[in-house]
Parts: C-alpha cells; sequence; structure tokens
C-alpha cells in the first residue's frame, strides 16, 4: 500500500509468499452485522452530531438576537430624554406654585407700592422685559442667579427669532421659546384667570402641564403687554394705561419694571 | 466513483451520514484487519469478537474523527487496543509481550528466545504439512507478539515504520528491529516454501 523507506526492513519473496496464502476473511454474518450497525448508527445520527455542530449551527442566530436585544436595550434607554423627564416634573411643580405664588404677592402688596421703583435696583441697568420672563421660564434657579442674565436668558428672550442655539438647550429649555411663541399678545395674559379655572378642573397631570403654560405665557407676554401699554399712554388713553399697568404688577409682582413705568 | 475516493474521504463520507463510503471503506480493510487481528490472538471466533468490537468502535468514533493521520493506521490502533485490552482480560503473559519494556531491541532477542512454539507447531515438526497457509499462520504464531504485531501491521495494513511506531507506541528503530527480526525469524521458518 504505501511505498516502504529505503532503510526499512523487507523480504519481497516472504511478502509475496504471505499474501498468496493470507486468505482468512471474516465470516459474512459479522459483515451484515457491521454494515447493519453502521447504517443504524447513521440513522440514528442526528443524535450524535460531531463536537462543536450544536454551537456552530448556532452562532449565527444566537449572535445576530444578542445583539438585536442590546441594541433593542441600548435604544431604549437611548430614546428616555437624559435631562428632560426628571426636569419635567419640577417644571410642573413649580408652575402652580409659582402661579400661587403671584396673587397672593398681588394682593399682599399694595397697588401704589407696586409702582415705586424698588430701594435695591435703582443703580443696576435694567433688564430687558424678556430676560425676566426667561428668568421665570428656566425650571429651577434661585433667585440670585436669576438676576445675573445668562445665554440661556437671552435665547428664552420672546420677540428675537428663533436661533440655531436653542437645540443646545436642555431639554426642558426648548419647551418654553415653543409654547411662547404661542402666545404673542396680552389678551393671552389677562386670561390668565381663566386659564386657573380650566385648570382647576382639569385632571392632575393635564393641570401641572396648564401651570407651565401659564407661567410662560405670563413671562412671554410681559414685554408686548408693556408695549401695549406704552402704546396706550402714546396714544392719550393713561386711565386706560394705568388699568393695564396695575393689571401687570398683578400679574408680574416680580418683573423689573422699566424706568419709564416706575412712577 | 467511492472506490477512488482515499480511506480518509470515505471515512469523513460516512461521518457526513453517507452509508456507502462506510462500505466501501470496510471492503478495504475487511481482511487485513481481520488477519491481523486472528493471527495475533490465534483464535478465529475471539479474533471475529474483536474484529466486530473494532469495526463497531470505528463506527462510534466516526463524529470525533478527523484525517491527522493515515486511516489505516487509525484503525490498525484501534485494533490494537482492543487485543491489549483482550490480553489484559484473558492472558497477561501476552499482554506482557507487548508492554513497553519489550520494545528494548536488546530485550527482543531474549524474548524470541523465552518463547518457543510449542513443539508439535514448531516449523520442523510440521514441515510436512502440505497446506503453505497453515505453515505461515504456525510461523507467525511462533514469532514474538512484538515482531509478529510489526509484521502484520506492515503487511497487511501497508503501514511505514513510522506509522508502526505511533500505533505501537514505540520507537521507530525498535520498530525496524523488530520488523528485522521477524522476517528473518519467517523466513528461517519457511524457507523451504519461498
Amino acid at each position: 500500500m504505501t511505498q516502504r523507506p529505503q532503510d526499512s526492513p523487507s523480504d519481497p519473496q516472504l511478502s509475496q509468499l504471505y499474501r498468496e496464502h493470507a486468505t482468512e476473511q471474516p465470516s459474512r454474518a459479522t459483515d451484515e452485522r457491521i454494515l447493519a450497525a453502521a447504517r443504524a448508527a447513521l440513522a440514528e445520527s442526528p443524535a450524535n452530531p460531531p463536537r462543536g455542530t450544536w454551537w456552530l449551527r448556532w452562532r449565527t442566530p444566537l449572535t445576530l438576537a444578542t445583539t438585536l436585544l442590546l441594541t433593542v436595550t441600548l435604544a431604549l434607554l437611548q430614546e428616555r430624554p437624559p435631562g428632560g423627564l426628571p426636569a419635567e416634573p419640577g417644571l410642573q411643580q413649580e408652575a402652580p406654585s409659582a402661579r400661587r405664588e403671584a396673587p397672593s404677592r398681588g394682593l399682599r402688596e399694595p397697588m401704589g407700592s407696586a409702582a415705586a421703583p424698588e430701594p435695591a435696583r435703582p443703580a443696576a441697568p435694567s433688564p430687558p422685559p424678556g430676560e425676566a420672563h426667561a428668568k421665570l421660564a428656566k425650571p429651577s434657579g434661585s433667585a440670585g442667579e436669576s438676576d445675573r442674565p445668562s445665554k440661556s436668558d437671552i435665547v428664552a428672550e420672546p420677540g428675537l427669532a428663533p436661533t440655531p442655539s436653542r437645540k443646545s438647550l436642555p431639554a426642558a429649555a426648548p419647551a418654553a421659546p415653543v409654547v411662547l411663541d404661542s402666545a404673542p399678545s396680552p389678551a393671552a395674559a389677562l386670561g390668565d384667570s381663566q386659564a386657573a379655572r380650566r385648570i382647576d378642573s382639569a385632571p392632575a397631570a393635564e393641570r401641572a402641564a396648564s401651570g407651565a403654560l401659564a407661567k410662560t405665557e405670563n413671562g412671554r407676554s410681559a414685554s408686548v403687554w408693556l408695549d401695549e401699554i406704552r402704546a396706550l399712554r402714546r396714544d392719550g388713553k393713561t386711565r386706560e394705561a394705568e388699568r393695564q399697568l396695575q393689571e401687570f404688577r398683578r400679574a408680574n409682582p416680580d418683573y423689573p419694571l422699566p424706568e419709564e413705568f416706575r412712577q | 466513483m467511492q472506490a477512488d475516493l482515499s480511506d480518509e474521504r470515505l471515512m469523513l463520507a460516512y461521518r457526513a451520514g453517507d452509508a456507502d463510503a462506510f462500505t466501501t471503506l470496510y471492503r478495504r480493510y475487511r481482511g487485513s484487519l481481520y488477519r491481523y487481528l486472528a493471527q495475533q490472538c490465534g483464535d478465529p471466533a475471539v479474533a471475529e469478537e474483536l474484529y466486530q468490537e473494532v469495526w463497531i468502535k470505528v463506527v462510534k468514533a466516526r463524529a470525533d474523527y478527523q484525517p491527522l493521520a493515515r486511516f489505516s493506521t487509525w484503525v490498525f490502533r484501534i485494533a490494537r487496543h482492543r487485543l491489549i485490552d483482550h490480553y489484559r482480560k484473558h492472558s497477561p503473559q501476552a499482554l506482557a509481550q507487548l508492554a513497553p519494556n519489550a520494545d528494548d531491541p536488546d530485550d527482543v532477542d531474549d524474548l524470541i528466545a523465552c518463547l518457543p512454539a510449542p513443539g508439535h507447531e514448531t516449523p520442523h515438526a510440521l514441515h510436512e504439512r502440505q497446506h503453505a497457509a497453515h505453515r505461515i499462520n504456525l510461523a507467525l504464531a511462533a514469532l514474538p507478539p512484538a515482531q509478529r504485531e510489526v509484521f502484520l501491521l506492515a503487511e497487511e495494513g501497508g503501514l511505514t515504520l513510522e506509522e508502526i511506531a505511533v500505533a505501537t507506541d514505540s520507537g521507530r528503530e525498535t520498530t525496524k528491529s523488530r520488523l528485522r527480526y521477524a522476517l528473518t525469524k519467517l523466513r528461517h521458518s519457511l524457507q523451504d516454501l519461498l
């Protein structure tokens, strides 16, 4: 069968003699038994696959399934706004409290004192009206912080055209300009009491959202509202302007009025 | 078509589910494997039993079969291990003769001297027998198992010295020495037939 190497001992005559006479064979019955066993083993072969076949067969589907599962999980985790969801409840909680606070302050403070200049602020340049509204729109922040204008304040200023920088704001921030744009006139602010009634009758979740809306409506309308009052003054409608100003102060007790309105 | 395939290809085909490949392979080794076992154990009935067990082992081992060596080396190695198991159970003396301490060529001569065939089976006592095959069988039986094994693996299995050395877990030179002794002794026993 195999060519023997040169140094391999061999005896061709002996080999030939052996092969001529080596004729023993297994019995036919043994042959049949062995061949039958071989066939039977193949018949039940699926139960005895080569080692590693299971893994080779299921490797690709398992890998794909795992990848898919991880991708879906990550996508679901990613879809949850990182700062938006936690911020929104804060905003919702703050809005009603701010609204509750606003009328009470207005009631506590006499009308006259509202028009009087604040002693701590005369030296400081009066901030633009929109800045204060942006402060109100901020979900959280201390009073000290609110005195300092920030980039987000400027971005949130009503009346300004939307800028690309809005996109870089936190998730809660873009909500303010969007809602503000929908309340362009002082009439919307004047209808605050109606809005409050709506809020009272709305379900809790809806109420929280409406609270945030009312606040932003207030903030948004302030500068426009003041423009309206200026226009009334220019037109000589002093009484109406005064009434509007008082209404404004009641609705926005913390709003730093421009110098012209501090009488 | 399958007759052209190598033993290893046939075994791989059988592993893949081709029953005909096994039949072809079986026919190739049917006689040689049987004679190897028959000559080694000296009992046709036991040889048939061992022969069947060897093939069943081949069938069962197909899943793990890898063509790392020639099929003949693999299957004769299985046969040898089965034979050793048989010796272990039934003939510890024969097992001792296949033991590694008999691998030393120097010891082989001693082994030959220590294991003369029974008087009524010596080639001289049987030279009148007409049947040459029987003479050959007896000559083989007179060989020490280690030498007979090497001779049979070379003649029946067609294994090279290296392959025999691997199959018998011994060195190449030891195998070569055993084969040389076996041939010398057989030639001496069967000289009148040559």
